[in-house]
């Protein structure tokens, strides 16, 4: 007699199960419903203040539903398939002119964008999309130097501690570099005094050799965990991005970022709204006022004092914690800054940029 | 069986002593390195398991050397609002694709092994498909689709695509149960009247339940931590807890993750040994 009760246990289990579901299921699309308004934001994790998300709702009556992808790649191969919902998304800058050449991006209406002069001039026309026709600058850094104040006196402000062969093999199979084509070239251009987009074969044979000659001092090509081994001691010194050094500092203050004096690049995540919003004049507005009220200055202030990375927005800098604002590795001095590149798009010359990559990697 | 063998074998001369020894001696041998080497492998296994536990009561934010004990990452865990909605996103998706796909996979696994219609070979090697398809040619197939008949994306989705690939194990799984049961038993159940349902219910289920048991969790654990298919067919508001978890990771990792993960671990710990139960309490039928 164990059959029926096993087999009432489990249609039971069964029929449950889909009670629950479809319960759930439901609740949702009780909170979805017309009244109540809802933007969806597509963004990096943990890249915005939880409570600025709150107190737009509070402000606005708009309810945003964030979720959350990996990389550009992930975020494009999604759009290109067709995924529609989002309203504003986050793409990085290369990322954005590839965007725009798809036509996967609604054109910003500046008439609705209340707060575009608190940017700070520097930002306001970026080469991946002039003019800011259709993204709003959310936040930028750098790609420098990641060291451990143990190993120096001074700081290593320079690229050519990790360039120049004799001063690498002081720190023999402690230096990584990013294990990024343009990222890691583009450093050997600017050590070498050439610009980080140059499409110039000789120029760029030059930054193969250079990297060559050091790479037996590196103990890798790394772009994921380059900041956990530096707080491990397994590398001294590391090509890496601003925001992942500081992640690591939290944890040892002895470890620091620097902008090397020579230049480096610069990147930008910015706030765009997708074309498929533009489809729904509700949606578009709405989203206008999203990114209006995130370059809002006490907004874009209190992000920044959450997400720690530079806030393009000029007005912002009084309210913007102190300590960050101090702190030359996210807010570096003029001389500095004026030497800071974008990437950008080389064209036909990524076939040559790809061909020295796979040169250095496999050599 | 020892006691007779020895009755029968001549054992006055050394040469069979020595031969017998030296047996044993190989069979002590090979045991101590078989069980050798299964302890490193279970180590091999293990280790990586253990040390994620252990590195989500770390004070430290890195996982890579520790620093103190505590709960912290639990807490901000179950404050965590986005990880929360993943995991409820991630409840939904799992428990209703599998209680479909399992439903739908039975009856499929039933209907191929018992009757005989056209285009069974056909049907047949359709079935092996999604097991076959890499996961990310099956996403995007499935993306076009829901874009091409103009579905929003969003759970529903995500439901539709798992019960999709879930569909296949279940059948693949209950059907091979299905091969081992006695046909004669269920000609009997008809000899004593028994029609098409009744005997379905009283005879065959019965006897399939270990194998729809075993495809159901299959298909629950396939379908919890799928992240490719999930990601393409997901829209505004469906993140579940395997797309949050990559996203988190790409800003690097925290004890968070660990703290979910070995929250994970424990539900499989408690679902595997239900699961196993269930099974024997319905095969001893």
């Amino acid at each position: 007699m164990m059959k029926r009760s096993s087999k009432f246990v489990i249609v039971v289990t069964m029929i449950l199960i889909g009670l629950f579901a479809v319960g759930c299921a439901s609740d949702d699309d009780g909170g979805d419903s017309d009244a109540e308004q809802t933007l969806n934001l597509f963004n990096w994790s943990e890249y915005v203040d939880p409570e600025l998300l709150v107190k737009f709702e509070e402000e606005t009556g708009i309810k945003v539903v964030e979720d959350t992808f990996g990389s550009n790649e992930d975020l494009l191969g999604k759009l290109q398939g067709g995924a529609t919902g989002y309203d504003v998304i986050v793409p990085s800058d290369y990322m954005v002119a590839i965007m725009i050449e798809e036509g996967l991006l609604a054109e910003l209406d500046h008439s609705q964008l209340t707060t575009l002069d608190d940017l700070d001039p520097a930002w306001t026309d970026p080469p991946f999309d002039p003019g800011l026709g259709h993204c709003m600058p959310y936040f930028w850094g750098t790609t420098g130097i990641g060291f451990n104040w143990n190993d120096w006196d001074e700081a290593p402000d320079s690229w050519s501690y990790i360039f120049d062969p004799e001063l690498a093999a002081e720190f023999e199979g402690q230096i990584s570099f990013l294990d990024d084509m343009r990222e890691t070239i583009g450093a050997a251009l600017i050590y070498l005094g050439y610009s980080l987009n140059t499409t110039d074969e000789a120029e760029l044979n030059e930054a193969k050799e250079l990297i060559l000659a050091v790479k037996p001092y590196l103990s890798s090509f790394d772009s994921d965990n380059f900041d956990d081994s530096l707080l491990t001691g397994e590398t001294k010194l590391v090509m890496g991005w601003s925001g992942d050094v500081f992640t690591a500092q939290v944890e040892d203050e002895n470890i620091d970022y620097i902008i090397p004096t020579e230049g480096a690049a610069k990147w930008m995540d910015n706030l765009c709204i997708t074309a498929d919003a533009a489809t729904d004049p509700d949606r578009l507005a709405n989203a206008h006022k999203f990114l209006d009220f995130m370059n809002r200055p006490d907004i874009a202030a209190q992000n920044t004092n959450f997400v720690w990375y530079g806030s393009p927005n000029k007005s912002a800098e009084e309210m913007i914690n102190p300590e960050i604002l101090s702190y030359p590795a996210i807010y570096p001095d003029e001389e500095t800054f004026a030497k800071l590149e974008w990437f950008e798009n080389v064209g036909d010359s990524t076939q040559l940029y790809s061909r020295i990559w796979t040169e250095i990697s496999t050599e | 069986m020892a006691t007779p063998l020895t009755d029968f074998t001549p054992t006055k001369t050394g040469l069979s002593y020595q031969s017998q020894t030296r047996h044993t001696l190989v069979t002590r041998l090979t045991r101590i390195l078989f069980s050798g080497y299964a302890l490193l492998f279970y180590l091999f296994l293990f280790s990586p398991i253990v040390l994620l536990v252990l590195f989500s009561f770390n004070q430290s934010r890195f996982p890579t050397h520790w620093t103190g004990f505590t709960f912290d990452w639990y807490k901000t865990l179950f404050a965590n609002y986005a990880i929360g909605q993943a995991l409820k996103n991630s409840l939904i998706v799992t428990l209703t694709s599998t209680a479909i796909a399992t439903v739908i996979g039975t009856m499929v696994a039933v209907a191929m092994e018992r009757y005989r219609f056209r285009a069974k070979t056909a049907v047949d090697g359709a079935l092996f498909l999604p097991i076959i398809i890499p996961d990310i040619a099956m996403a995007i197939m499935l993306l076009a689709f829901f874009v091409l008949v103009g579905m929003q994306l969003g759970l529903t989705t995500i439901i539709i695509a798992h019960v999709a690939f879930n569909i296949s194990f279940v059948a693949v799984i209950v059907r091979a149960r299905m091969a081992s049961i006695d046909p004669n038993l269920a000609e009997a159940a008809h000899d004593l009247y028994a029609n098409e349902w009744q005997e379905f219910w009283r005879v065959t289920f019965p006897q399939l339940i270990p194998g729809i048991l075993a495809g159901a969790l299959f298909a629950f654990i396939l379908s919890f931590d799928d992240y490719v298919i999930s990601f393409f067919t997901s829209g505004p508001g469906s993140t579940t807890l395997p797309i949050r978890i990559y996203g988190m990771v790409r800003r690097g990792i925290t004890p968070q993750i660990n703290a979910v993960s070995s929250l994970m671990l424990l539900a499989s710990f408690i679902l595997v040994p239900l699961t196993l139960w269930l099974q024997r309490k319905g095969g001893r039928n």
